[in-house]
């Protein structure tokens, strides 16, 4: 699934990024406010490679989070408990979960504009109910949990680092912990400082101000941690690279900070927003919060791939020339941003008095190029890819410094503190002599350990998919079938959605191996299973996380109905209005009916080698039984004369039932997969992680379209 | 914070060494209940322990959803009830940040009932707990503020 992730982010992201080749690139803004961004003033196709770029990039990142979500609580070694965790797979952690929260918020968004661009559907059409603001709110409902998802791994980066410069453990590693899981949670509470100036009513700006202001403890909470951390450490000495971006990150990090909380001031914001003092702020947090850790992670971890370590002093010439380069080109930001000049202007007039200090800027930008242009060098003089370098250059304490192949480890260790080869140092001999878990690879396949999420105890062994060119294809066309709808090549889209659809599913038909490989000894007296369904199973988790995602785009959706109620009351018909209430209810009828075939499904798996003819009929009715319920309440509403392109309420209602469609639509192809498993005999009572997924994805979509009947039928009566 | 335990010899640690797993999960096979396989340590109660856990960032985030939406439904159009408002979100503060407040001396009762009992990570999810109630309290307080000072449905800009 990462694969697929890294496929998916690479070859889309190529594709828009390549825009700009042939004048395409998008020309709304990194934000593409409406309305500029309707087709009205937004004409040509730079809009959608926007919409449906960015949209598919997050579909990739949602498959990472996922994956990462799952990795980090079930697949550690044992006796890593969650006390015992790097505070990187905590800080990756808690990014997978915002991932999840924030991305589904700019996916229905994209999606809104999309459908309004193409079929005029009014979300952000003021004079049809919708509102332009609508926009803004799911943007950055996204935006600024997105900056802290780009910062919190680069923060988990540098508690790794921190520690090995200093040579002593993570001063308040606890705190650190709890700082990272409340940034996740407080980030949420911030979205509305983007539009401070918008006409939002005072007191809520004022709930903005103060989460904004809030946000700066646990951020605080690292910074002195770090600081901490090193004034306990033992002699540093000369510094090294890493430890020199480290350095500068917290200096640059802390006075971006700082302006952050200026800003957080809603009267002084109305001063600065849309001013070159927030283009100085959010360089600051940026190039301080991830560009600075960027460099020190490659410069500390180069050595895990490459056989040479790159070189310290064109490094330490990188580092002074970016940071220079830096100050020179941002700080003086804060003072034309403070005399007035604005963001997004391309050329001002000589009395303004700004020439110098953007003249300072650009000279500053170039010392940045000729940094960077430093390490680009570096990396061609001295990295090698390959295996001899230097096992552990840093002497870290922590897990990644374990002597690996392409199998990874030779054996997973069993964990006993937070820096496990300080505490063990002939861990590492360990680990390689096989004598600690899995050293022979039992099933004769790819394999780890799945533990238990919070005590990381044993419970199976995971076989693990092999390479293979599925995952590969499956990325390409589902990039491919965005990409041609940007274009509106809508044949070739629908002819890659179907490959890609197939490619998924060839993908998936090996990765459920089935039990029979096991029990089998993994080492520490263990004999483990090599097959888990239902809860206890990875399968079942990461269904759990992408029902979450669902969950999360359709709150999006109901944050948007109920949104463009308060805006637009007057297009939302009355009682009189409403169809008739036999519609939502014989589709509820049908949606709730689905459930029991599903369940009959289930029970009558049979045991190997039998099979059961009634599966696959009741796992087709099921499906049908969803998809009826969905077409009644369709058929419904458009003969009663909603109509999507109508006004903001009818455009919703129809929302509802795409963002319904499309998981019903999962499920059907889900069930017809099942169904292939059992005619294969690769589908019975205990083989059965497929069905059980399906299940998971079909229970989801009922009570997500009873909820969606009951607000876009109720709603309207009561208000 | 190190922890240190006995370690037996590396060429036979594969033979002799007993995994240091807490007692209560350690090699007792349970049956899983959907597919009849052996499973340890199938019982950790992953979920209630998260929520307990997170309980009062979760309040803070009912907390700021709830201020939100009423100005936003209250102020659409501003009538006669949009008076109120104040009075709610500073009713609605002061039982947030009580919740809170309360977690700090009710969490481990809280987690107990979670059944924090069948993991041997207790002290660092009820330390995790009472941080994150400290913080959450700070920042339920803060949002709430804003009700002592403004007025509701005032359009500033």
């Amino acid at each position: 699934l990462s694969a697929f992730a890294v496929w998916a982010y690479i070859v889309g992201g190529s594709v828009f990024f390549s825009t700009i080749l042939y004048d395409l690139a998008p020309s709304g803004g990194w934000f593409m406010n409406p309305p500029l961004t309707l087709t009205a003033f937004s004409p040509g196709d730079n809009a959608d490679f926007w919409l449906l770029g960015i949209g598919f990039i997050e579909i990739s990142a949602i498959a990472g989070a996922i994956e990462i979500i799952v990795g980090v609580l079930r697949t550690r070694p044992p006796g890593m408990t969650l006390g015992r965790m790097p505070i990187f797979a905590w800080a990756m952690l808690v990014f997978a979960g915002m991932i999840v929260v924030a991305f589904p918020a700019v996916i229905l968004a994209t999606m809104l504009l999309e459908l309004e661009r193409a079929f005029d559907w009014p979300f952000f059409t003021a004079a049809l109910g919708g509102d332009a603001l609508l926009w803004q709110h799911l943007f950055w409902f996204f935006g600024h949990p997105e900056v802290y998802i780009i910062f919190l791994p680069a923060a988990g980066l540098v508690s790794m680092i921190v520690p090995a410069i200093a040579r002593t453990p993570l001063v308040g590693y606890h705190l650190i912990v709890v700082a990272l899981v409340a940034t996740g949670f407080f980030s949420f509470g911030l979205w509305v400082h983007h539009m401070f100036t918008t006409g939002i009513p005072a007191l809520s700006l004022s709930f903005f101000s103060a989460a904004s202001m809030a946000v700066a403890i646990p951020s605080g909470i690292q910074v002195f941690a770090w600081i901490a951390t090193l004034a306990a450490g033992k002699r540093i000495g000369k510094l090294s690279v890493p430890g020199l971006f480290v350095f500068g990150m917290l200096a640059i990090f802390v006075m971006g900070g700082l302006t952050g909380v200026m800003v957080a001031m809603v009267p002084f914001d109305w001063q600065a927003h849309d001013s070159y003092f927030i283009v100085a702020h959010l360089h600051y947090v940026l190039i301080g919060g991830m560009v600075f850790p960027l460099f020190a992670t490659f410069y500390y971890w180069a050595p895990m791939v490459s056989r040479r370590l790159l070189s310290p002093t064109l490094g330490k010439w990188c580092f002074w020339l970016m940071f220079v380069g830096m100050h020179a080109t941002f700080l003086p930001m804060h003072v034309t941003g403070l005399a007035g000049m604005p963001r997004r202007i391309w050329t001002y007039s000589e009395a303004t008095g700004w020439g110098p200090l953007n003249l300072l800027s650009t000279a500053g930008a170039y010392l940045i190029a000729a940094g960077i242009a430093v390490f680009l060098v570096d990396l061609l003089r001295n990295f090698r890819l390959g295996r001899g370098g230097p096992e552990n250059p840093w002497n870290a304490g922590t897990l990644e410094w374990l002597p690996n192949d392409v199998y990874s480890t030779r054996s997973i260790p069993l964990i006993e503190s937070r820096e496990p080869l300080w505490d063990n140092p002939q861990l590492a001999d360990e680990v390689r002599n096989g004598h600690h878990f899995l050293p022979n690879a039992p099933t004769g396949s790819r394999e780890t350990l799945v533990t238990s999420p919070i005590d990381a105890v044993p419970q199976y062994v995971i076989q693990m998919p092999g390479p293979g060119w599925a995952h590969v294809l499956a990325a390409v066309f589902t990039a491919a079938c965005f990409l041609l709808l940007t274009v509106k090549l809508v044949v070739p889209a629908l002819t890659c959605a179907v490959l890609a659809i197939a490619s998924v599913l060839v993908w998936a038909w090996e990765l459920d191996k089935g039990p029979d490989a096991g029990p089998v000894d993994v080492g520490g007296g263990y004999r483990l299973p090599v097959y888990l369904t239902g809860p206890d199973g990875h399968g079942w988790w990461a269904m759990v996380v992408l029902m979450l995602v669902a969950g999360s785009l359709y709150v999006a959706w109901i944050f948007s109905y109920l949104y463009l109620w308060t805006v637009s009351p007057d297009v939302w018909p009355g009682a009189d209005g409403m169809p008739s209430w036999s519609i939502p209810a014989l589709s509820s009828l049908l949606l709730v009916a689905s459930v029991l075939p599903s369940l009959l499904a289930r029970h009558s798996l049979a045991a190997r080698p039998r099979r059961n003819p009634l599966t696959p009929l009741w796992i087709a009715v099921s499906a049908a039984l969803l998809v009826a319920g969905l077409v009644v309440e369709g058929l419904g509403q458009w003969q009663h004369g909603v109509h999507p392109a109508l006004n903001s309420h009818d455009a919703m209602v129809y929302m509802a039932l795409v963002l319904d469609g499309e998981l019903a639509f999962a499920v059907v192809v889900m069930s017809a997969y099942v169904i292939a498993r059992h005619y294969a005999g690769r589908l019975d009572r205990v083989r059965c992680a497929s069905l059980e997924n399906t299940q998971l994805l079909l229970y989801y979509t009922v009570a997500q379209s009873l909820l969606g009947l009951l607000l876009v039928h109720g709603f309207p009566r009561l208000v | 914070m190190r922890d240190r335990q006995n370690r037996s010899t590396p060429t036979n640690m594969h033979a002799d060494r007993q995994v240091a797993v807490p007692a209560r999960t350690s090699a007792k096979h349970e049956r899983s209940a959907t597919s009849g396989t052996p499973v340890l340590g199938a019982r950790e109660p992953f979920v209630p322990l998260a929520l307990a856990t997170l309980a009062a960032p979760l309040l803070w985030a009912l907390h700021f959803a709830f201020v939100y939406l009423l100005e936003g439904f209250l102020c659409a159009p501003p009538d006669a009830a949009a008076a109120t408002i104040p009075a709610i979100i500073i009713v609605a503060t002061l039982i947030g940040a009580g919740l809170c407040a309360w977690s700090l001396f009710a969490g481990e009762a809280w987690l107990q009932r979670a059944g924090v009992s069948q993991v041997a990570s207790h002290a660092f999810l009820r330390t995790t707990q009472c941080t994150l109630a400290g913080l959450s309290l700070v920042a339920i307080l803060w949002s709430g503020a804003g009700a002592l000072m403004l007025g509701p449905c005032v359009f500033a800009y």
